[in-house]
């Protein structure tokens, strides 16, 4: 597939470039920092036209959250374009704003999970394909600030790391290898903590991964604004 | 005392109330006793000179004269501050910097050569003399005043101080000596406020600032000390932790380099390993520079920026954080770092099943301040020993303005706390 790169640091964007060619897709643009990357998604020949687009959070000028600004601003002009955001630190306040969007496929992961080839070539293309995926630390992060909510403390600790894989957006397939269960156990699992949340237990994929997202952001009350300055 | 002192800009009076009748009392009580007071200090000191001499008596007569010219000094102080509300810092005894008679000996060269001690006596002096001359005046105008009713008796002449023969018709006319006097007398308080608070307040507005430049040098050792504490916990960490990681990998990669080719099955099992090892280096390394500084913490603040570090903690973490808006960035720095370096030191020595961290804003009379505090369930006994995680903590703090608590009684639980002040 086409992809997009936006990293300031020349190794990573270099590595990135080579993984990806290696692994068959092809790189459209390589861009060291987001000033020209609305200027070229604007003049790029629709037959090159990125399917998904990789972002650094921290670019010039100011390295610091220049990547989140740059794919809010993204996704607001062309909302159908999946963005995978890399990052060295991940952030639970970024993600927030980033599924605050609502629509569109988004993946927000630590920059080292690059160092696992495969895997990260596989999120990339479920990104692609529309899928979200978070980082575990961040929804470790979010789980950390929502703990003491009640509707929480109902869970048990299996159905807690049951509902932080569904919000990093793995599959029920997924889950089952990662816990040692079966599928059929995961999906039970999951029918329990949607009842205890009170959530939509009809969502599969992606819808899924948002409501579970959804609720846990929603938990608590002292988020701060989140309009993505 | 006021709340504000009267020497800040934008206090609510300009001057000092007179108090004019309280002002006359003291004058009196000065006028009467101080005299003695003060001849008896007098006598003190000749005698004190005279006996040196005598197997050094004298200078036993000394050291007493200068303590009781500290305590006289402190009753002045007090009693200029409390009758005109100045908020001035109480006189003490210089305290000593160490043990042995030398040290005495310089104690009491410092007490000797304290200005606020002589300032306050001169201020005695001074309102004693005023007290005597307001005690004078006071009975010529009573005099006075009794003689302008002579006409009412049968006497020729009436003769007043000095000896002045004033004719008994012209009697009525010393009312106005009367009254001239009492404007003396009003006079004479005015004068008393005006010398005493003169003395006294500018003593107070040294002391605020001599108490303001020792707390900057707390602050600028503070910082000092922190960046040193830091930087060597920095090169340990690197030290210990991600360099030898490092050269592992590289050996590990060398290793395999040369089977390649004669054993590609342990080869792959060798670059695995390498892989491996690099990874945890990687996460060493971010763990490592995020507690130093955080970016997210400039852009969204520290509640935003304390997510992620109960959310990588080795401890479960419950957050509880209460913040509206944004703060100084040296204060959310200071609580950030001091909050990451907590729940370090306690994964590192608390043994703990359970951390709590508290961030509240708190008013009190100096202004906001952030105060945040670390419990944990741990085994307690935590102590600030010099260059520690805690002695790091405690110098980000003082060189952000602020204080730290820490209660660790042996068996625990430990309780940490900071706070740090955040004007708006």
């Amino acid at each position: 597939m086409r992809v997009l790169i936006c990293e300031d640091s020349v190794l990573l964007r270099e590595g990135l470039v080579r993984l990806l060619e290696h692994s068959g897709h092809h790189v459209v643009a390589d861009l060291p920092e987001a000033s020209g990357l609305m200027d070229f998604l604007a003049t790029v020949n629709p037959d090159d036209f990125p399917q998904i687009a990789i972002l650094d959070v921290r670019l010039p000028p100011t390295y610091t959250d220049e990547g989140i600004r740059a794919a809010l601003q993204v996704r607001k002009a062309y909302p159908d374009l999946p963005l995978l955001v890399l990052s060295q630190y991940v952030e639970e306040r970024y993600a927030s704003e980033l599924i605050s969007t609502q629509s569109g496929a988004i993946g927000y992961l630590l920059k080292d999970r690059v160092a696992d080839v495969n895997e990260f070539i596989a999120s990339l293309e479920q990104i692609a394909a529309g899928g979200t995926i978070l980082d575990q630390e961040v929804v470790s992060q979010l789980l950390t600030r929502r703990n003491h909510d009640d509707r929480m403390q109902r869970l048990t600790d299996r159905e807690r790391s049951v509902l932080a894989a569904v919000a990093e957006g793995k599959s029920n397939q997924a889950i089952a290898a990662l816990l040692f269960l079966s599928e059929a156990s995961v999906e039970k699992y999951i029918t329990s903590i949607f009842q205890k949340l009170g959530l939509e237990a009809d969502g599969t994929g992606n819808r899924r991964v948002l409501a579970a997202l959804a609720h846990i952001q929603n938990l608590g009350t002292n988020s701060t604004d989140r309009n993505g300055s | 005392m006021t709340s504000t002192p009267w020497f800040f800009p934008g206090a609510a009076t300009g001057r000092p109330p007179l108090k004019l009748g309280f002002t006359l009392l003291h004058l009196a009580v000065l006028g009467t006793f101080g005299t003695v007071g003060l001849s008896l200090l007098t006598i003190w000191l000749t005698a004190g000179i005279g006996f040196i001499p005598l197997f050094g008596l004298g200078l036993v007569l000394l050291v007493g004269l200068l303590a009781t010219l500290f305590f006289v000094a402190r009753i002045e102080i007090l009693r200029v501050s409390g009758l005109y509300g100045i908020d001035a810092v109480p006189l003490h005894w210089p305290e000593r910097r160490g043990p042995g008679f030398g040290e005495y000996l310089k104690t009491l060269g410092r007490a000797v050569r304290d200005g606020r001690m002589w300032a306050a006596i001169g201020s005695l002096v001074l309102s004693c003399i005023t007290g005597v001359i307001m005690l004078s005046v006071l009975q010529w105008t009573v005099h006075f005043a009794i003689l302008s009713f002579a006409p009412l008796t049968n006497v020729q002449t009436v003769t007043g101080p000095f000896s002045l023969n004033t004719p008994a018709d012209q009697a009525p006319w010393l009312m106005l000596l009367a009254i001239a006097g009492i404007g003396i007398i009003i006079g004479s308080a005015f004068l008393h406020r005006g010398m005493t608070v003169g003395i006294i307040g500018s003593l107070a507005r040294e002391t605020v600032l001599t108490e303001r430049v020792r707390s900057t040098t707390v602050q600028r050792e503070g910082a000092v000390r922190a960046a040193e504490v830091e930087r060597t916990r920095i090169e340990r960490d690197l030290h210990d932790g991600v360099q030898p990681r490092l050269v592992s990998v590289a050996m590990t990669l060398g290793l395999a380099h040369q089977q390649i080719d004669s054993n590609p099955e342990a080869a792959k099992e060798l670059v695995a390993e390498a892989h491996a090892s690099t990874k945890s280096a990687i996460t060493e390394l971010r763990q490592l520079t995020r507690g130093i500084y955080a970016s997210v913490l400039d852009d969204r603040g520290l509640d935003a920026a304390l997510s992620a570090v109960a959310g990588r903690s080795h401890i479960p973490v419950q957050l509880d954080v209460q913040l509206e808006g944004r703060y100084p960035r040296v204060a959310e720095a200071a609580v950030y770092f001091a909050i990451a370096e907590a729940l370090t030191n306690a994964a590192k020595h608390s043994r703990a099943q359970r951390c709590q961290v508290t961030v509240r804003v708190r008013e009190s009379e100096t202004g906001a301040y952030l105060w945040a505090k670390v419990e944990d369930n741990g085994v307690g006994s935590a102590r600030i020993t010099p260059g520690g995680g805690l002695d790091g903590i405690n110098n980000r703090v003082l060189a952000a303005g602020g204080s730290l608590q820490l209660q660790s009684p042996a068996g625990g639980p430990t309780t940490l706390e900071v706070s740090v002040p955040c004007a708006y």
